[in-house]
C-alpha cells in the first residue's frame, strides 16, 4: 500500500511538532531532575500513551485524521529508543536495578495509562 | 561577568528546529514502513522500535558530546522513528493478556539489549577514531 502524498506530508509535519514538544517538555522538566532516573521522558511517554489510548477508545483509529494525530503527533511525541538507550547506559554504568526499573517501569506505567485512556475514551464515545 | 557556575545549564534553543526537522523525517519513515509492511503493521512497529533503539545506541556511543548532531539524529529522527504510543494497539489487538504482556515485555527487553549493543559498537568506533 502506498500513502497519499498530502497525508504523508501532514504526518511528517505533525511528527516534527510532536518531537519538538517532547524536547520542550524534557528541557522544562530536566531542570527539576535530581537522581539518575530519566523521569522526564517517562512523563512524556505516559501522557502520550494516555492521549493515544483515549483516541483509540473514542473509536478514532479508523478516522483519516488519526494517522496525523496518532501516528504523527503522538508517535513523534513519545519515544521508545530513548528509553532503551537510557536503560542501556544505566546498565553499563552498573546501575542495573535502575536500568531494569526504567525499562520495565516505563512499560508498566504506559500500559496502565493506556488502559485508563481506553476506558476514558470508551466512556466518552 | 561572573565566573560562578550557573545553577542550571542554559537552554540551547538552536536544538529545537533540528529536533523538529529530524522528528518529521523519523516519523515519516515509520509511517511509510508500517504502511508498506504486509499485515496490520503491528509487527513492523516492534521491529522499528528495536532497530531504532540499536541505531540510537550506536549514535550516542559514536557521537559523544556532539549535541546538535544528537539533537537532529537522536532526539529528532530516531526519537520520532521509534514510538511508545505505537505499542498501545497491542493492548487491544493481541489475542489475550498473556500474548500482549509477553510481546510488550519482549520488545522492551530486546530494545534495551539492542541499544546496549549499539552503544558498545558506537563507543568502539569513537575510540578507533580518537586513536587514528
Amino acid at each position: 500500500m502506498t500513502a497519499d502524498p498530502l497525508l504523508a506530508l501532514a504526518v511528517a509535519a505533525a511528527g516534527g511538532a510532536g518531537a519538538g514538544l517532547r524536547w520542550l517538555v524534557d528541557v522544562a522538566l530536566t531542570s527539576r531532575r535530581r537522581g539518575a532516573l530519566p523521569w522526564p521522558i517517562l512523563v512524556v511517554n505516559v501522557t502520550g500513551c494516555f492521549a493515544f489510548a483515549v483516541l483509540v477508545g473514542l473509536g478514532a483509529e479508523s478516522a483519516p485524521w488519526f494517522a496525523v494525530v496518532g501516528t504523527g503527533l503522538l508517535g513523534g511525541y513519545t519515544t521508545f529508543g530513548t528509553v532503551s538507550a537510557d536503560s542501556a547506559q544505566l546498565w553499563r554504568k552498573g546501575r542495573r536495578a535502575l536500568a531494569a526499573a526504567n525499562a520495565l517501569g516505563t512499560l508498566a506505567a504506559c500500559a496502565i495509562a493506556a488502559i485508563a485512556g481506553l476506558a476514558a475514551g470508551s466512556a466518552l464515545a | 561577568m561572573s565566573l560562578a557556575p550557573s545553577p542550571r545549564p542554559r537552554i540551547d534553543w538552536g536544538q529545537l528546529p533540528l529536533v523538529v526537522a529530524g522528528g518529521a523525517m523519523g516519523v515519516l519513515a515509520r509511517f511509510l514502513l508500517a504502511l508498506a509492511w504486509p499485515g496490520d503493521g503491528v509487527v513492523a512497529v516492534l521491529l522499528i522500535n528495536v532497530a531504532g533503539s540499536a541505531l540510537l545506541g550506536l549514535l550516542i556511543g559514536a557521537a559523544g558530546d556532539a549535541r546538535r548532531l544528537r539533537a537532529f539524529l537522536g532526539t529528532g529522527a530516531l526519537g520520532g522513528f521509534t514510538s511508545y504510543s505505537a505499542l498501545v494497539p497491542w493492548l487491544t489487538g493481541a489475542p489475550g493478556v498473556v500474548v500482549a504482556a509477553a510481546g510488550l515485555a519482549g520488545t522492551v527487553i530486546l530494545g534495551a539489549l539492542a541499544a546496549g549493543a549499539g552503544l558498545a559498537g558506537g563507543s568502539a568506533i569513537a575510540r578507533r577514531r580518537a586513536t587514528s
